[in-house]
């Protein structure tokens, strides 16, 4: 089943309506423009930056804060996108762009009554803006009101019958409902508007598939993964095709691609397995198998957990557990959700603080991470993993003072967290105090043998150091800390740290094996592939010398 | 993952069309003759004027023991050996809560060979008052009659048939008690020394005295908990010691496995290499397939095979399960019941080893989706020569709504007629009255109580009285019926392996004890010929390995045949 992805229609139409860039960068007016003409190369980024000083020129500047909002919602960062977005209502209440942008952010972050009444007001402001009618039948969509849905959108394509993005969602309303034929009917209208539009031709592929269609639903399924190659739903439904077709080694390649795109695939490894059993590639089809059933004990796990919060929703602590199986498996995006649907029915939930902090941090959403913990505080004022994780926060934006308190007050609190000291030590190292950094470091060791980030802080700072008058460790001493942490946790900033070691140590093959293993888990880890290339000329040198 | 009591979004969407068996029109073999388009087929509700005034009982007190959940099972088998049908009913029992003054029982009904039955079962003495699920029948002890075994939840019974019209309790001497919750059940000689063996189904460790509360707590509203709730049990492999007593032998032969919660059991020989195989439907955790390595040991190949999980890899709800051959190529197909909103499965075997997900191909995926599925089987109601599938519904909460759940308890129950072209067609609202029932069904058993050549329905429904269904004009196509005896193999011939042949068409059945869902169609086999008048061969493959072959049988009658 292809997630039924509804097609927002964002509105850029400052694009539309400026005038085209063409001198240096000086007012305010100019950045704003410079902004437009990035968007249209795709530069959002960039085009954010100039935006944002087109603001700190001149903060009354209404449309420019709008795009600041715009492109943060194109980008995801809903809070900061509400903010520009409403800041720019204030200054102009009737400014179309952030009116419309704002409720399509209420609809993305899942306040539908709010984006339903704020398009009917649109509507009636705007009633020829067909973009206006369509976010409304949007949001009725993501609020599961078909009915209602198809309405509008039937509306919206009065006012502009050549809309395919517009007719593949009606379409998928209608099938929502179960009403197949006319799902049919408008998908195919959709696909006759515009060949290429994946959604149209995937979804009506799996429509066929289903209907057991064999013939008809391969090129649709096919058209979609050419137009749209990180459509991972139709991709897999193209492989479970191929498998009815007997086409085992086509379909072997499917659903790689597909865990490629997604290592978490069930579905997918599941069916790989499948292809290879039957290809004849027994172990590989084993292996398959194996990560399979460890990919469902996790999903079920999960699904345990999600039917406990739908057996008692209004009960947070469903939720905060929820919240924390998804942090187990790494979902971090839905376990903010659920935290935040905990804290939603208890705000006092101090646990539920933590653990936004703590992912938030992860996440370096750090104004949203010192909120979270400030919040937990005010609650549990006393309670030092709180203080702790605040005071990472302070450590990440360089408030080692604020760090430093924290820290202390934490360890006030609870004299035996390893963590705090741990923090405590990293700052000493941050200062350059090295030799309180390594005494901190052992009393976090004498606190939790197994504390991995003491053990890889400690291998760190001797590998700055080397050894001196203070300190005897050879290089196969600082080895052995790094193998440690990396055998604790197989972190890949503890991997670097190992490498570093193995490099010290003189180890140059360990060293490569390890770094490109860390390179491996973060590939665009800039630091990491330094280390490589400082590896691969220090055994150049050393072969030289030699 | 499924979310069983709550989920609500709907992958497979239901069609809005119907298709009747009227409008069909079929190209097929022109050679067989095979008449389908003036076939029109109709089911009637007999089950008052055949003298069945029965009830289920499950015991419900709003407590929502989960046993409730299940129902019961029936059999169509022939006890006296006079040549047509009986029934035996399995019921369930009072449960804490639940008053009444009139204890229900299991009930024996022997057909009377003018489409009456008399309830013969205080005769008989097979009026279990367990809570009874399943049963299947087989001659455990080759004397020629045929033995009850009954599932419940508590100890099962095992009923042996005395040859006088009663019966004799054995199950403590005959090893065979069985004190966990067990569900389907089936005979087969897995090891092929002559002596039917016993494939007990366990489904949940659950201990009625610890009931849980299951729903949704903050509105009150009690639902029937999930599998996902309990332990599973592990199912029991009994082998026949050939001197009336059985001989636990699950783990020794490699069927132990503690994590499936079994519901179907059925034995076919999906490989054609002579040997009985095991197929499990089980409740939320993976489908298990033993296939039998001919040396007295199982090797589990249910995932390698391709007949563990959906096609999206997902554990279903499995059910009811059965084995038939439905594109008649001469290897066993599977087909197992699923929860609502999830399609009942369609495994076509492929004839090297593995199956494939055939479920959208049959074109069944968006028709039996809406549908909690039990009891199925693949019959050939029209005698066209092709395999039909039955499937019988309910849901099991009795409170859809309050739960916030779409669908209703009572649903209409399925049959898919088979168009020859690997495709099926729902056709049930075109069976004439007996198929516009919305009951709670669960169980359901197949034969020819008539004796009129054309294979009649009976279908049990939770807490409430079942349903004998006639089929009226299926004998408009020729059949012929056979029925066996072994001598080398185990008498009652379950396990037999027939082939018929009928101008270019072969049709392949197996007979089975205990299929679908606890339950046991008639162990008479019978084949739909369409407009032929005679089967040109007959090959018979005795489990004890010998062979036999018959020619040119004249349609319509009902052979009996003997292993050599």
């Amino acid at each position: 089943m292809l997630p039924k992805h509804i097609v927002y229609i964002l509105f850029f139409c400052l694009v539309v309506c400026s005038k085209t860039w063409v001198a240096t960068a000086q007012t305010p007016e100019d950045y704003y423009q410079r902004g437009i003409q990035e968007i249209r190369q795709g530069e959002y980024t960039r085009a954010l930056q100039n935006f944002q000083i087109a603001v700190e020129h001149n903060p009354g500047f209404a449309k420019a804060h709008a795009a600041v909002g715009t492109i943060y919602l194109q980008l995801k960062d809903f809070t900061k996108s509400e903010i520009s977005l409403k800041r720019a209502l204030q200054i102009t209440p009737n400014l179309m762009q952030a009116e419309t942008n704002l409720a399509l952010l209420y609809t993305k972050t899942s306040r539908i009554d709010q984006a339903i009444d704020l398009y009917r007001n649109l509507t009636r402001k705007y009633p020829k803006v067909v973009g206006v009618w369509l976010g409304l039948a949007a949001a009725y969509q993501q609020n599961k009101q078909f009915q209602e849905s198809i309405e509008i959108y039937h509306q919206s394509l009065n006012l502009s019958p050549n809309i395919a993005e517009a007719m593949s969602n009606l379409a998928s309303c209608y099938e929502a409902i179960d009403k197949i034929d006319q799902a049919i009917k408008y998908y195919k209208q959709a696909i006759h508007l515009k060949p290429k539009l994946p959604m149209a031709n995937g979804n009506l592929g799996v429509i066929y598939l289903r209907q057991g269609e064999l013939d008809k639903a391969l090129p649709l399924l096919e058209n979609a993964v050419r137009n749209d190659p990180s459509f991972t739903a139709a991709r897999f439904s193209l492989g479970l095709l191929l498998i009815k077709k007997r086409e085992y080694e086509r379909a072997t390649r499917t659903f790689r691609s597909v865990i490629a795109q997604q290592s978490d695939h069930i579905g997918a490894y599941y069916n790989l397995a499948q292809t290879l059993f039957r290809l004849k590639q027994i172990d590989a089809g084993k292996k398959a198998m194996e990560t399979y059933r460890r990919l469902s004990r996790i999903a079920q796990e999960i699904d345990t957990r999600q039917r406990a919060t739908l057996n008692e929703p209004a009960n947070p602590q469903k939720h905060y557990k929820l919240g924390l199986t998804y942090q187990k498996y790494q979902k971090y995006d839905q376990a903010i959700n659920a935290f935040q649907e905990a804290l939603r029915l208890n705000p006092k939930l101090t646990d539920a603080h933590y653990r936004l902090g703590q992912l938030y941090l992860r996440a370096r959403k750090l104004p949203e991470s010192e909120k979270a913990f400030l919040a937990g505080i005010a609650i549990a004022p006393e309670q030092a993993l709180l203080h702790a994780g605040l005071a990472a926060v302070y450590y990440t934006q360089g408030r080692l003072n604020d760090a430093f308190l924290e820290y202390n007050t934490a360890l006030k609190y609870d004299a035996t967290l390893a963590i705090a000291k741990a923090g405590i030590a990293a700052i000493h190292h941050r200062r350059e105090e090295i030799d309180k950094a390594i005494n901190a470091y052992l009393e976090v060791l004498t606190l939790d043998v197994n504390a991995h980030y003491a053990l890889n802080g400690l291998a760190r700072l001797y590998l700055e150091v080397k050894p001196n008058g203070n300190n005897h460790m050879t290089p196969q001493n600082i080895v052995d800390l790094a193998e440690k942490a990396v055998r604790l946790l197989p972190r890949p900033q503890y991997m670097h740290t190992l490498a570093l070691a193995y490099l010290y140590a003189g180890e140059h093959q360990k060293a490569v094996n390890t770094i490109n293993t860390a390179i491996k888990l973060e590939p665009k880890n800039v630091s990491f592939q330094q280390t490589l290339v400082k590896i691969k000329a220090d055994e150049k040198t050393n072969l030289q010398n030699k | 993952m499924k979310k069983r009591i709550y989920r609500t979004n709907r992958c497979f969407p239901p069609p809005s069309f119907l298709c009747l068996w009227t409008v069909q029109f079929f190209v097929f073999h022109s050679l067989l003759l095979l008449a389908i388009s003036d076939t029109q087929i109709q089911f009637i509700d007999v089950t008052r004027e055949a003298g069945i005034h029965w009830t289920h009982v499950d015991g419900r007190s709003g407590e929502k023991y989960c046993m409730e959940m299940l129902g019961s099972g029936a059999a169509f088998f022939d006890y006296d050996a006079d040549g047509d049908p009986d029934l035996y009913l399995v019921n369930g029992a009072p449960l804490p809560g639940y008053h009444t003054t009139e204890i229900p029982t299991n009930s024996l009904y022997e057909n009377n060979g003018d489409g009456t039955f008399t309830d013969v079962t205080l005769k008989a003495g097979v009026g279990d008052t367990g809570y009874g699920h399943g049963c299947a029948v087989g001659d455990y002890d080759n004397n020629g009659y045929l033995d009850i075994y009954v599932t419940n939840y508590g100890k099962n019974r095992l009923y042996k048939n005395n040859g006088d019209g009663t019966f004799t309790d054995v199950t403590e001497k005959a090893g065979v008690v069985e004190p966990r919750w067990s569900t389907s059940c089936a005979f087969a000689d897995y090891d092929r020394d002559g002596n039917i063996d016993l494939y007990v189904v366990n489904y949940l460790e659950y201990n009625i005295d610890e009931n849980p509360w299951c729903g949704i707590k903050e509105k009150g509203i009690r639902a029937y908990c999930e599998p996902d709730n309990f332990q599973a049990q592990a199912d029991t492999l009994y082998r026949n010691n050939g001197d009336g007593t059985f001989t636990d032998v699950t783990k020794s032969v490699g069927i132990y496995n503690d994590t499936g919660k079994g519901l179907g059991v059925v034995w076919g020989d999906y490989n054609n290499d002579g040997n009985p195989d095991v197929y499990v439907a089980n409740d939320s955790t993976e489908n298990f397939f033993y296939t039998n390595l001919g040396n007295g040991t199982f090797s589990e190949v249910g995932f390698m095979i391709g007949v563990a999980l959906s096609e999206y890899g997902v554990a279903e709800n499995g059910m009811g399960t059965a084995f038939g051959d439905w594109d008649n190529n001469g290897w066993l197909d599977l087909t197992v019941t699923n929860y609502a909103d999830q399609t009942n499965t369609f495994y076509q075997n492929d004839g090297d080893g593995f199956f494939t997900d055939a479920t959208s191909i049959t074109k069944t995926a968006l028709i039996t989706y809406p549908y909690l599925g039990w009891a199925t089987a693949f019959v050939d109601f029209n005698n066209d020569g092709y395999g039909d599938v039955f499937v019988a519904n309910g849901h099991l909460q009795d409170n859809l709504k309050e739960l916030g759940l779409e669908g209703t308890y009572a649903q209409r129950n399925l049959l898919f007629q088979n168009k020859q072209n690997g495709t099926f067609t729902e056709v049930s609202q075109s069976l004439g009255p007996g198929f516009g029932f919305e009951d709670v069904s669960r169980g359901a058993t197949f034969a020819d109580y008539d004796l009129d050549g054309d294979i009649d329905v009976f279908v049990t429904n939770s807490n409430t009285p079942p349903r004998l269904l006639r089929n009226d004009g299926g004998n408009r196509n020729n059949w012929l019926q056979i029925k066996m005896k072994a001598t080398r193999s185990a008498s009652d011939a379950v396990g037999t392996r027939v082939k018929i042949t009928t101008g270019d068409l072969s049709q392949i059945r197996e007979v089975q004890s205990g299929d679908g869902y606890l339950s046991q169609r008639e162990l008479k086999l019978h084949f739909g010929i369409g407009k032929h008048n005679a089967v040109d061969k007959i090959e018979i493959l005795w489990v004890s390995g010998s062979t036999r072959i018959v020619q040119q049988v004249p349609a319509n009658q009902v052979l009996s045949l003997q292993e050599d």
